[in-house]
C-alpha cells in the first residue's frame, strides 16, 4: 500500500492517474470538468482550453492590464540594461558631480533639462557631456541617470521583498490551512501578532538599527542597503499573503481531488506540493504584483526618511527626498521621480487587477 | 561707604535749598519719561507669542548639559549669569559685562582668586532669590561626574574641579559662597575666566535643580533670566514663558516663546513666509537665500533677512584614535587636499560663508591666513591628494558621520565623492544633529573615522577652538569635544602654554599652533567659516543680533510689531 501511495499522482483538473502502472496500480479514472461538459454539449468542434490558456485569454482582453505588463517589462529592460548603456553613452556615472562647469547655473541652482556640462579630465581639460534631465541637486549629478539607476533599486527591493514575503506567507498559510489544528492555531496567532505591530514604526526601527549592519551585503549585484530593505519588508510583510493562502488552502483541502489523492494514499507533503500549491499560484501572482507596488512605495518612504538605500546610491525615494529643497526653483526635480513612482505602481496595480480577474473565471461571467 | 553712596548723600544736601526747582525738574522728568516710555512701547510692543521652527531637537535644555547652539539660543533668554554679553550688536555686545555680579570681581594680586559680589533683586521663576550659593550649586552640579557634562573642560582652571570631575571629591573646593560673596580660586591665572562664566554652564541654578543629578538632563526647572522653560516635549516642542519675578535690566518682550521642532527647512521657509512662524531657526532651503535677499533686502533695520559673520568653523574631524588616521598624517593631509571646499560651500547656497583650510576663523585672536591647503579643487590638487594618499590608505574603508538635516546629506555625499577620488570608500551614516555630536564626543560610541562637524565660538578666544577642540587630555572623558581624538603630547603642552599667555603673545602662540598642526598632522579638514543667515517673519521687529551671545536674533528682545 505504501508503494501505491508514493506513486499516485492526483492532478488538480480532477484526473487521478497512476504513474507506476502495473498490477498494483489503480486504473485511471476520468472525472469530466465543467468546461469539458460544456464542450460536449456544444459539439466536438470546440476545443477544450487548459487552465493557463484560459487565464491568458482573459488577461488578453484586459487592455489596461496588458499595458501595465508591457510597461513593467520595459521598465525592467530600462533599469537593468538601459541604465548602464545610457551611462556608457553619456560618458559619466550616476554619482559623479559636475560642479566645475555647467552642473549648476549662474544662481548656483541645479542645471535644467538638456544642459551640456563640463567634466574635468586628468589633463585639466573640460570634456562636454549631456545632462538629459538636468542636475539632481546642488551636487550636480545627472538626474536622468539617477532616475534609471533608481529604477534598478526600486525593482530589486520590490521584487526581492515580494518573493521573500510571498514565500514565507504562502508556506505558512498553506501549512496552517491544510493541517489545521495546532499548526493553524500557532501560525494564525503569529499572523495576528505580526499584524498588531505598528508596521511603519517597526520597519523604521529595524532599518535604523539592525539594518545598518546589513547595508554592506550586496551579494555582488545588489545596491548597498537593498538586502536590508528586502529582509525588513519581507519579514514584516508576509502576514497578508499568509492569510490569503490559508483561506485558499482551507477550501482546497476539502475538494474532491484532494480527497481522492488522500484516498489513494498520497502523503500530506505530496498533496500540498502537487495539489494545493498549484491552486495557490493564481492568488500568489495577483498578490505579488500588488506587493511589488506597495514595497516600491515603502522603499521610497524609507529613503525619504533617510533610512533606506545607502548614499550615494540613487533610489526614487532619495531623489524625492532631495527634491523639496528646490521645489520653488526646480519643481521638475520632484516631478521626475514622482512620475516614475506613479507609473510603476499604477502598472503593477493594473496588472495585478487584470491577473486577479483572469485567474478567477467566475469574475468575468 | 562706597564712592557711589557718598555722591548720593552730597546730592541730597543740595535738595533742601532748591526744592521748588527740584519739583519742577521732577515733573518735567516724569513727563519726559512717560513720553519716551510710550514711544518705546510702540516700537517694542510687549506681549504675544513668538514662534520658532527648529529642524531637529536640541540635545538638552538642562543648563549643565546643553552644549548646542540651538539650545544656547534659548538659554540666552532663560539664564542669569555672573557676567553676560549685553543685548547689543557689534563691539558693544562683545564685552563680558557684569549681570548678577555687582560690578567686576575683585581679583587677587596673583590673579588666582576672584571675588564676585552678588547683586540683589534677581529671582528664579519660582520666586526664590538668586544667591552666591546658586552659582556654587551650578559649578558643583557641572563638575558632578554623574552628570557627564560635555563642557567640563571649561572647569579645568578652577581649584578642586578636576578632583570633583574625577569623582575624588564631592564638591569643587575652589568655589565658596560667603554671604553675598562668591569666591572662586583658580589653579592658575586665567585671562578668560570672565568670558567662561558668561557661558550657560555657569548660570545660577535653583536649589531644587541643584539636587537633581541626572545625566539625561532635566526638562523643566526654574531659571533666573527674563524667561524660563515652561515645558518641553522632546522631539516636538519647547515653551518658554516670561519669568514673572525677573527684575534684571534685560528685555522680555514676548509673553511666550514657542519652539516647534521637526519641520523640514522647506516647511520652515513656508511657515515664516506666511507668518505662522517668526524665525526659521533651522534655516531655509539653501536655494532660497538668494530669492529672499532679493525680495526683502539684506541687513535692513528690523529687516526680514539678516546675515552676520560668525566665529565658527565647519570641518571634517579625522578620528585619530581609529586605525585609518592613527599616526597617518599623510592621509590626513591627502584629505585636506582632496576636499572640494568651494563645492561644499555651494551646497549651502547664497552667503553661506568663506572657505578655509585652517583651525582659527577670521576675526579670532591668533588668526593668520595660513594658506596650507587649496580652497579650490583643480586637476593638480587631486593629483597631489592622490600622491599623499598612496600607500597610506590602510584598506581604504571609512565611516563618515553627518547630520541628516538640511544640506548636510548633500555635503556628506560631496565629501564621500572627494574621498573616493583618493581611494577611500566612505560609508555615510546620517544622524540627528544632537545625536551626532553627542555620540562623537563619547569614546564608547565614537564609531566613525570622519565626522562633518561645526563649531561656533563659546566666547571670542582661541582657547575655545584650539584647547577645547584639540587638547588630547580630554579624549578619555565620557563626553568631550575633541571629535578628532587628537592627542599629541607636544601639542598638548603647547596648547596649555598658549592658554596662559596674554595679549599679542597669546595670539602669536595660537597662530603658530594652528599652522603647525595643520601643516604636520592635520586633525581636521577645515572647510568653511559660515555666516549666520536669519530669515524672519513680517510680524516681528526689535531685531538685535549678538553672535557672541548666541546665534540668531536675541529672542528676549525680539517683539511683535
Amino acid at each position: 500500500m505504501s508503494n501505491l501511495a508514493d506513486s499516485a499522482e492526483a492532478t488538480s483538473n480532477g484526473q487521478v492517474v497512476s504513474l507506476l502502472g502495473g498490477a498494483a496500480a489503480l486504473p485511471p479514472v476520468d472525472i469530466p470538468l465543467d468546461d469539458e461538459l460544456d464542450s460536449d454539449l456544444e459539439g466536438s468542434s470546440v476545443v477544450a482550453r487548459g487552465y493557463w490558456e484560459g487565464v491568458w485569454l482573459r488577461l488578453r482582453r484586459d487592455r489596461f492590464a496588458l499595458a501595465g505588463g508591457v510597461f513593467i517589462v520595459l521598465l525592467f529592460f530600462v533599469a537593468f540594461a538601459g541604465a548602464p548603456l545610457a551611462s556608457r553613452m553619456l560618458g559619466h556615472g550616476p554619482n559623479e558631480p559636475f560642479l566645475v562647469s555647467g552642473g549648476l547655473d549662474a544662481d548656483q541652482l541645479p542645471a535644467g533639462p538638456w544642459t551640456h556640462v563640463g567634466k574635468l579630465t586628468e589633463d585639466g581639460d573640460l570634456e562636454q557631456q549631456l545632462f538629459v534631465l538636468g542636475s539632481d541637486s546642488t551636487l550636480a549629478r545627472d538626474e536622468f541617470l539617477r532616475l534609471l539607476y533608481g529604477a534598478q533599486v526600486s525593482l530589486e527591493v520590490g521584487v526581492g521583498a515580494t518573493l521573500l514575503s510571498l514565500f514565507l506567507g504562502s508556506l505558512l498559510g498553506a501549512v496552517a490551512g491544510f493541517y489545521r489544528g495546532w499548526a493553524d492555531t500557532a501560525i494564525s496567532r503569529m499572523v495576528d501578532l505580526t499584524m498588531a505591530f505598528p508596521y511603519l514604526l517597526f520597519v523604521i526601527t529595524l532599518a535604523g538599527t539592525v539594518g545598518t549592519r546589513l547595508n554592506h551585503v550586496t551579494l555582488g549585484f545588489l545596491g548597498e542597503g537593498v538586502i536590508t530593505l528586502i529582509l525588513v519588508f519581507g519579514l514584516l510583510g508576509w502576514f497578508y499573503s499568509a492569510r490569503v493562502m490559508r483561506s485558499v488552502a482551507l477550501s482546497i483541502r476539502e475538494k474532491e481531488f484532494v480527497e481522492a489523492a488522500r484516498m489513494v494514499g498520497a502523503s500530506n507533503w505530496r498533496i500540498i506540493r502537487s495539489h494545493v500549491f498549484p491552486h495557490l499560484l493564481g492568488p500568489l501572482i495577483v498578490l505579488a504584483t500588488l506587493n511589488v507596488a506597495a514595497f516600491i512605495l515603502a522603499e521610497a518612504g524609507l529613503s525619504f526618511l533617510g533610512l533606506g538605500i545607502q548614499l550615494p546610491t540613487a533610489s526614487w525615494g532619495n531623489l524625492l527626498a532631495d527634491a523639496p529643497q528646490y521645489y520653488t526653483s526646480r519643481p521638475l526635480l520632484m516631478v521626475w521621480p514622482g512620475i516614475a513612482l506613479l507609473l510603476t505602481t499604477l502598472a503593477f496595480n493594473l496588472l495585478g487587477d487584470g491577473l486577479r480577474d483572469a485567474f478567477d473565471p467566475r469574475g468575468s461571467r | 561707604m562706597t564712592p557711589a553712596t557718598r555722591r548720593l548723600s552730597s546730592e541730597r544736601s543740595h535738595m533742601h535749598g532748591k526744592r521748588l526747582a527740584g519739583i519742577v525738574l521732577a515733573i518735567s522728568s516724569l513727563t519726559l519719561l512717560l513720553v519716551s516710555a510710550s514711544t518705546a512701547a510702540t516700537s517694542a510692543k510687549r506681549g504675544g507669542t513668538i514662534v520658532l521652527d527648529m529642524t531637529t531637537d536640541v540635545d538638552y535644555i538642562d543648563p549643565q548639559l546643553s552644549y548646542y547652539g540651538e539650545t544656547w539660543k534659548l538659554e540666552a533668554t532663560t539664564a542669569c549669569k555672573l557676567m553676560n554679553w549685553p543685548d547689543k550688536e557689534g563691539a558693544a555686545g562683545a564685552v563680558a559685562t557684569p549681570e548678577v555680579s555687582q560690578g567686576l570681581p575683585l581679583v587677587s594680586k596673583d590673579g588666582k582668586t576672584y571675588t564676585f559680589t552678588i547683586r540683589k533683586g534677581f529671582r528664579f521663576s519660582n520666586g526664590k532669590p538668586v544667591t552666591a550659593q546658586s552659582f556654587v550649586d551650578a559649578i558643583n552640579r557641572f563638575a558632578n561626574p554623574k552628570m557627564q557634562s560635555t563642557g567640563v573642560q571649561f572647569l579645568d582652571i578652577i581649584k578642586g574641579a578636576q578632583a570633583a570631575v574625577d569623582g575624588k571629591a564631592g564638591s569643587v573646593s575652589g568655589v565658596k559662597a560667603r554671604g553675598n560673596k562668591l569666591v572662586v580660586q583658580l589653579t592658575k591665572a586665567s585671562p578668560d575666566l570672565l568670558a567662561r562664566v558668561a557661558m550657560p554652564f555657569y548660570q545660577a541654578i535653583d536649589p531644587t535643580l541643584a539636587k537633581q543629578i541626572d545625566a539625561n538632563g532635566i526638562n523643566q526647572y526654574a531659571s533666573c533670566g527674563p524667561y524660563y522653560f515652561a515645558s518641553r516635549t522632546p522631539g516636538r516642542s519647547i515653551t518658554l514663558k516670561r519669568n514673572p519675578y525677573y527684575k534684571g535690566g534685560r528685555a522680555a518682550n514676548a509673553d511666550t516663546i514657542q519652539v516647534n521642532i521637526g519641520n523640514d527647512v522647506a516647511v520652515e521657509y513656508q511657515n515664516v513666509e506666511k507668518g505662522t512662524s517668526d524665525y526659521a531657526s533651522g534655516g531655509i532651503p539653501a536655494t532660497e537665500w538668494k530669492n529672499v535677499v532679493s525680495k526683502y533686502g539684506l541687513n535692513k533695520k528690523d529687516g526680514r533677512v539678516q546675515v552676520r559673520p560668525q566665529l565658527d568653523v565647519r570641518y571634517v574631524a579625522l578620528n585619530h584614535s581609529r586605525p585609518l588616521f592613527k599616526d597617518n598624517p599623510q592621509l590626513a593631509k591627502a584629505v585636506n587636499w582632496a576636499v572640494d571646499r568651494q563645492a561644499f560651500s555651494a551646497q549651502g547656497g547664497y552667503l553661506y560663508g568663506k572657505r578655509t583650510g585652517q583651525i582659527l576663523p577670521p576675526g579670532m585672536l591668533g588668526y593668520k591666513p595660513q594658506g596650507i591647503y587649496p580652497l579650490k579643487v583643480t586637476a593638480n590638487t587631486i593629483k597631489q591628494a592622490r600622491k599623499l594618499a598612496e600607500g597610506n590608505l590602510r584598506g581604504g574603508k571609512a565611516v563618515l558621520w553627518s547630520s541628516n538635516a538640511g544640506t548636510a546629506p548633500l555635503q556628506a555625499q560631496l565629501i564621500q565623492y572627494n574621498l573616493k577620488q583618493i581611494g577611500i570608500d566612505a560609508e555615510i551614516k546620517l544622524l540627528p544633529r544632537a545625536q551626532q555630536f553627542t555620540n562623537a564626543g563619547n569614546p564608547q560610541t565614537a564609531t566613525f573615522d570622519m565626522t562633518v562637524e561645526r563649531w561656533g565660538a563659546d566666547y571670542a578666544d582661541p582657547y575655545d577652538f584650539v584647547n577645547v577642540l584639540l587638547d588630547g587630555s580630554q579624549v578619555t572623558q565620557p563626553q568631550h569635544n575633541n571629535y578628532a581624538y587628537f592627542n599629541v603630547a607636544k601639542y598638548n603642552k603647547e596648547m596649555t602654554a598658549a592658554s596662559l599667555l596674554q595679549g599679542p603673545k597669546r595670539g602669536v602662540a595660537y597662530a603658530a599652533l594652528d599652522g603647525n598642526m595643520m601643516r604636520t598632522n592635520p586633525p581636521w579638514a577645515p572647510l568653511v567659516n559660515s555666516n549666520d543667515r536669519i530669515f524672519l517673519s513680517a510680524r516681528v521687529g526689535c531685531v538685535t543680533i549678538n553672535e557672541i551671545s548666541s546665534t540668531g536674533p536675541l529672542l528676549n528682545v525680539l517683539c511683535l510689531k
